[in-house]
């Protein structure tokens, strides 16, 4: 049944505010949700879906990020060594989506996000806190060159932290990267549980710190299809604009929840992307 | 500069990095908001599906022809596209200039490597 032009501007506005929101409180882009709703509800070819996803995921990142930033909640350093790669992943992606199925990769995604889902619903009993009290201008040396410390304003107290194991978070980085690249996602999926599981980031620094990334990451992507003409204007324009005042309202919603409350609400929607994914491996064929 | 735990006023860097990526939302929302209201008033229905049209670059190299909310849009979603990659750049002129080689390196490496997926894509 045709969907009215009324109607399809309602939901992808809705879509986009959703994603936004997602984006601010979680640290991801939500293409991995947003894709699925153009596809299956409004009957949008997959390239051109994959392209909208992209740019949603610029937006909610450029517009959250300009936040953590100014509040000291993303780790610009620790983002930045990262993107080194998440910038090669995004290109081996890119090179190699002509030989590896949509389906494979689905599939692949599907099993790889229930274990990462576990493991923040669990949790961790700590992470490497640092004593507070170190002037943001000079860190105490005990936090390494790319500890940070900021203002939870939800607990009233300083957290400083230092990076463990940066290699394996490159190794996870690049892998992100390189699904950005095939499946039009910002990768923060893997980002955010990499960043504070192994790397021992806390989750709201992991957060903002994924979300500071992933624009990069997409914006790689996006350029690939703007030279292929596959962006949809109106239908991008539409979900950019959502997404823009969704992650406005998704970071004042962010600054008042717990870490603890971010943590199980990305588990939950990690299970959620999973089926989803599975689904569309298993079923669409796609 | 408070004495007990506080929010922290930006360093220098930060705030000009929160510029450069609020300044880009909002001149790429600008340009969406007037390139929808455009089409909206040429063609009354804007949201219909349709295969794929020509690349950004064949459009902007054939301006002349090309609709006005075509190219709001274009732009738009172009600048959006181009934020991350100025907040790249910006990073890493902040930290040659703050003394800090090594992250002024990694960061005109991430530039170099964001130019190669464009010139990749072009290709």
């Amino acid at each position: 049944m045709p969907v009215s032009s009324l109607a399809r501007f309602a939901i992808l506005i809705f879509a986009g505010v959703g994603t936004g929101m997602l984006g601010a409180v979680l640290g991801i882009g939500g293409g991995v949700f947003l894709i699925p709703i153009l596809v299956l509800g409004l009957g949008l070819p997959m390239h051109q879906a994959i392209a909208v996803g992209l740019l949603s995921v610029v937006a909610t990142s450029s517009a959250v990020a300009s936040t953590n930033v100014e509040r000291g909640t993303a780790n610009m350093r620790l983002a930045i060594t990262l993107e080194i790669a998440t910038s090669l992943g995004a290109i081996a992606g890119g090179l190699a989506a002509g030989r590896l199925s949509h389906r494979a990769l689905e599939g692949l995604f599907a099993v790889v996000v229930v274990p990462a889902a576990i493991f923040m619903w669990r949790g961790r009993a700590g992470h490497s806190v640092v004593a507070a009290g170190s002037s943001t201008q000079n860190p105490a040396p005990a936090l390494g060159a790319l500890g940070a410390e900021y203002f939870d304003e939800a607990t009233g107290t300083m957290v400083s932290y230092r990076v463990r194991k940066l290699w394996a978070g490159l190794g996870i980085a690049f892998v992100a990267g390189g699904l950005s690249g095939l499946l039009g996602i910002g990768g923060g999926v893997f980002k955010v549980p990499a960043l504070h599981l192994i790397c021992e980031v806390p989750m709201k620094a992991a957060a903002a710190t994924s979300n500071f990334m992933i624009g990069v990451t997409a914006a790689a992507g996006a350029f690939l299809y703007f030279g292929r003409g596959q962006v949809p204007l109106a239908f991008t324009a539409t979900v950019v604009l959502g997404v823009l005042a969704g992650s406005a309202l998704g970071s004042v919603v962010n600054r008042r929840l717990g870490a603890g409350a971010v943590q199980k609400l990305f588990a939950v929607l990690l299970v959620g992307a999973s089926l989803q994914m599975m689904y569309r491996a298993l079923i669409l064929g796609e | 500069m408070t004495n007990g735990p506080g929010p922290r006023s930006a360093p220098r860097l930060e705030h000009w990095t929160h510029l450069v990526l609020l300044g880009g939302t909002v001149v790429s929302a600008i340009l969406l908001v007037v390139g929808l209201a455009l089409a909206a008033a040429g063609q009354g229905a804007v949201l219909h599906l349709h295969p794929s049209g020509p690349s950004a670059w064949d459009v902007f190299s054939h301006a002349q022809d090309a609709d006005p909310a075509t190219i709001a849009l274009e732009l738009g979603l172009l600048a959006l596209a181009a934020t991350p990659v100025v907040r790249v750049a910006v990073l890493g002129i902040g930290w040659s200039r703050q003394g800090e080689p090594r992250f002024a390196a990694v960061a005109f490496t991430v530039l170099a490597l964001l130019v190669l997926s464009v010139v990749l894509g072009v290709r």
